[in-house]
């Protein structure tokens, strides 16, 4: 089952003059169609400019299709009756982490999604708990959010979207102000709510390394979908995704760069671990051969 | 409440230098540069420009503020000027230079960071990200600094804009000599274009050394909320399996040339290791 359908989106940035007149108009979307199937993990790659944040404000209804349709869990974007249900389906967590973090004390924080939704208190408690339980923070719960780091306040950012008991999470970039600590932290927690509790994910990120553990890898150019497949043969494309002026994770870039010089190894090598599975029996070889050759 | 954001911090760093500065959030890092022009004034302590004392009575601290440019985090969201040549005329016009003398100020600065002059009359609210961030970049080398100083430059941008900007850092460091301090989360980055690491953790200076010493340290790094280039824990592996590359490996180049030279080198002559 799809909990995300969206079908033949043309979505335009309009720029209008002082007397409303319109300017320049910018086609960001342009037939794109995505369907993501419920549970899975998705990370959405492009350059800065080929439609991905676009994309992602159509998936609750922040903004709406010049043409086409959004489907989240069937219920259509375009539908004002169901926008409140839209939202609590489907979470949005973006940036700059300051930027979404309200309240003085962080379970104040988590707590504003449900209160607005008018649930009773009792549950609100409740939700709250386990929101924070499931990102690592009920430590910081009666801390003050601004004390926090970068990485920190995103994963209050996500509790806050997990007190709404969503199906599926938007993150727009969440780890691009992030040190690489701040980022392990949010990306493992990500992955845990999309394997523990069956949260659809859908990550935009210009890190591809990120993108490695994703069940589908999206690359979108010029509005559209370019590419779509899992990241093993997403990244064996090296040359085509330098081209869309993105690149690959660098033990992949390595493992590439090697295998063009003549030693046997596949494409899409993703990982350390596989790396070495290849490169330590050549090179163990090669040590032997040279002490031969010494004696 | 008072706290500490820098304690006992000392360091030199040479002219014509590319010192990368890394550290966790809330480690220190923007404070400290805040100092490096004087926009920020130590508690205790102080600042050597030149071997002058940038905080005694009397030192010229806006002179010295176009000689050490501060590219801050986000630039772009301080552009406003209507079109992209006047925003960058805005720092040495600021600094009393005459109208067609901070024109060619801007246009070369413009130049330098590869900004199309066809573009010079375009809003600087209509071009892509990373040209607008480069466009503020030039905002502060217009101004003629001979150090440059950039809070995270590349964040929020794709694979290509990133290469662009460092590419653009890297040669005016190499071309025009300019000191560089450049504050990243990358450690991929500082480990490919800089000469020097400072890293800081808890608001002191840990490791002032080459970027190959201070990868070393990975466990350390890690420990910090930091970490190493993935290649530095490449060749850790490949140690633990009894092949000894060099630990030092830190960018892909250096890794594929180490591996690559395990075969020609042994297969061709006798001199291995």
């Amino acid at each position: 089952m799809n909990i995300i359908e969206a079908a033949h989106i043309f979505f335009d940035y309009v720029q209008k003059d002082e007397n409303d007149q319109i300017e320049e108009i910018n086609e960001a979307l342009s037939d794109l169609s995505i369907s993501i199937e419920k549970g899975s993990f998705v990370c959405i790659l492009g350059h800065n400019g080929s439609g991905k944040s676009t994309f992602a404000k159509l998936l609750n209804g922040l903004s709406l299709p010049k043409e086409g349709t959004v489907l989240i869990s069937g219920m259509d974007t375009r539908d004002e009756s169901r926008l409140l249900n839209i939202r609590k389906t489907c979470g949005m967590v973006f940036q700059n982490p300051d930027n979404q973090i309200i309240a003085n004390v962080v379970e104040e924080d988590v707590a504003f999604g449900p209160e607005n939704l008018g649930v009773p208190t009792e549950e609100i408690v409740r939700r709250v708990d386990d929101a924070l339980k499931k990102v690592g923070m009920e430590a910081y719960r009666l801390n003050s959010p601004n004390r926090l780091s970068g990485g920190q306040k995103q994963r209050v950012a996500i509790a806050g979207v997990m007190a709404m008991k969503p199906e599926c999470i938007v993150l727009d970039e969440p780890t691009a102000m992030l040190d690489p600590s701040g980022r392990r932290d949010v990306l493992r927690t990500v992955h845990e709510l999309n394997k523990k509790e069956g949260i659809t994910i859908v990550h935009i990120t210009h890190y591809m390394e990120e993108a490695v553990d994703a069940d589908r890898i999206i690359v979108m150019d010029d509005g559209r979908v370019v590419m779509d497949d899992e990241p093993r043969k997403i990244f064996s494309r090296v040359d085509e995704l330098r081209n869309l002026s993105l690149s690959v994770p660098q033990i992949t870039e390595l493992a590439y760069e090697l295998r063009q010089a003549g030693m046997p190894i596949p494409l899409g090598i993703l990982t350390r671990e596989e790396l070495l599975q290849y490169i330590i029996p050549l090179m163990k070889r090669a040590e032997r051969k040279g002490a031969g050759a010494d004696a | 409440m008072e706290s500490c954001a820098l304690k006992d911090v000392s360091f030199e760093v040479e002219d014509g230098l590319f010192v990368g500065l890394i550290g966790h959030t809330g480690s220190g890092k923007s404070t400290l540069i805040q100092h490096l022009n004087g926009l920020m004034k130590p508690t205790s302590g102080t600042v050597y420009f030149d071997e002058e004392d940038i905080f005694a009575p009397g030192y010229d601290l806006k002179g010295l503020r176009s000689r050490v440019g501060l590219v801050f985090q986000y630039p772009e969201y301080q552009l406003f000027e209507q079109d992209i040549i006047t925003d960058v005329k805005f720092g040495p016009k600021n600094m009393g230079l005459k109208d067609d003398e901070a024109s060619g100020r801007a246009e070369e600065a413009l130049r330098l960071v590869g900004v199309d002059p066809r573009l010079y009359k375009r809003s600087p609210f209509e071009i892509s990200g990373g040209q607008k961030r480069r466009v503020a970049i030039a905002g502060v080398l217009a101004m003629g600094p001979r150090v440059l100083i950039l809070d995270e430059p590349t964040a929020g941008l794709d694979p290509k804009g990133r290469d662009e900007i460092l590419d653009c850092i890297d040669a005016l460091h190499t071309e025009k000599g300019m000191t560089v301090i450049l504050v990243s989360h990358s450690m991929d980055d500082v480990a490919r274009y800089a000469d020097r690491l400072l890293v800081m953790d808890k608001s002191r200076l840990c490791y002032y050394d080459t970027p190959k010493e201070v990868f070393t340290h990975y466990k350390e790094l890690e420990r910090m909320g930091l970490s190493a280039p993935q290649i530095t824990y490449l060749a850790a592996d490949l140690r633990r399996a009894g092949i000894m590359v060099d630990e030092r490996m830190s960018t892909i180049e250096e890794a594929k040339a180490e591996i690559l030279g395990f075969f020609h080198d042994k297969d061709k002559d006798h001199n291995s290791i």
